[in-house]
């Protein structure tokens, strides 16, 4: 049976244990389990791009970190969520205090503007249309219609995670949702 | 407030749309966490941002393009003044004249 085999075949906490037992190579098969669903939420959030990237390495190095003290409460995936929207977060008001104090603009005065970008007209990458459009939304808004929308969390779920009332979640997902129709109608993407 | 949001509103197009986002990070994602976290000085130190080069080339790279185009004002001012010195016509009375720069000019 090959390595690859062997890993496929342990859980999430077998392989925690190993690495809290010091065999740091296993946390290379953590990394690759869940690298596609931290890259979801943290390029839905900031973009794709270098700054996406470099959060993502902040993420599971985090991860890494705090590995001795992680009891499982919840699951890896859910854990490293957090991190990865909190982290998004901070970028996010990171880039905003940039814009206002060298810019002078304030990114309420960019978001929920429709600019002049519109998609190809052929274009049916759903990756390139998501992202616009999301540019659009506030970002406490976008943390919920990511976390419920694009990783499927449920109402309940996603409150917890971002420490907010069931109804706050409820309301920026009618608010997230009835801005990207919206936005998409502008696009001509939405009939 | 919320009084309104009591059950979940899905609109259908944009759930079956946010749902197809997928995406990747570079095919050596997990090499390069592995390598930073075996790099046990950044773990030591706890340095908080991971890309320290890239904040450090983003301040040194304008700064040298700065300093290069002073430099550049200052060498074109520097022979200016020259050519006035050489030609007679700088007012040697003005203090704002390098008083080095005439000397060696009008030499």
């Amino acid at each position: 049976m090959s390595d690859k085999t062997n890993l496929n075949n342990l859980t999430d906490s077998e392989l925690i244990s190993l690495v809290q037992q010091g065999k740091n190579q296993f946390f290379s098969e953590l990394v690759r389990r869940y690298q596609s669903k931290v890259a979801s939420t943290i390029t839905a959030m900031v973009g794709s791009g270098d700054e996406a990237e470099d959060i993502g390495q902040e993420v599971f190095i985090r991860f890494f970190r705090a590995l001795d003290s992680f009891r499982g409460d919840s699951s890896v995936g859910t854990y490293l969520t957090r991190i990865a929207i909190n982290l998004s977060l901070n970028a996010l008001k990171k880039r905003k205090r940039l814009l206002q104090r060298f810019v002078g603009i304030s990114e309420n005065n960019v978001i929920g503007q429709i600019g002049n970008e519109s998609f190809s007209q052929e274009s049916n990458d759903a990756k390139e249309i998501v992202e616009k459009a999301l540019k659009h939304l506030d970002e406490g808004i976008r943390a919920v219609v990511v976390m419920r929308m694009i990783n499927g969390y449920s109402v309940k779920e996603t409150a917890e995670i971002l420490e907010l009332p069931q109804g706050t979640v409820l309301s920026r997902l009618s608010r997230g949702q009835k801005h990207l129709k919206e936005v998409l109608i502008k696009y001509n993407y939405y009939e | 407030m919320n009084r309104n949001y009591k059950n979940e509103q899905v609109d259908g197009k944009i759930e079956e749309l946010l749902k197809s986002y997928q995406t990747d990070f570079s095919k050596n994602f997990a090499e390069k966490v592995m390598e930073n976290i075996q790099n046990e000085g950044f773990l030591k130190n706890d340095v908080p941002s991971i890309n320290w080069w890239r904040s450090f080339s983003r301040m040194v790279i304008p700064a040298a393009a700065v300093l290069v185009v002073l430099i550049g004002i200052s060498f074109s001012l520097e022979k200016e003044v020259s050519k006035d010195a050489l030609i007679g016509t700088a007012d040697l009375t003005k203090n704002s004249l390098n008083p080095f720069l005439l000397e060696y000019w009008t030499y």
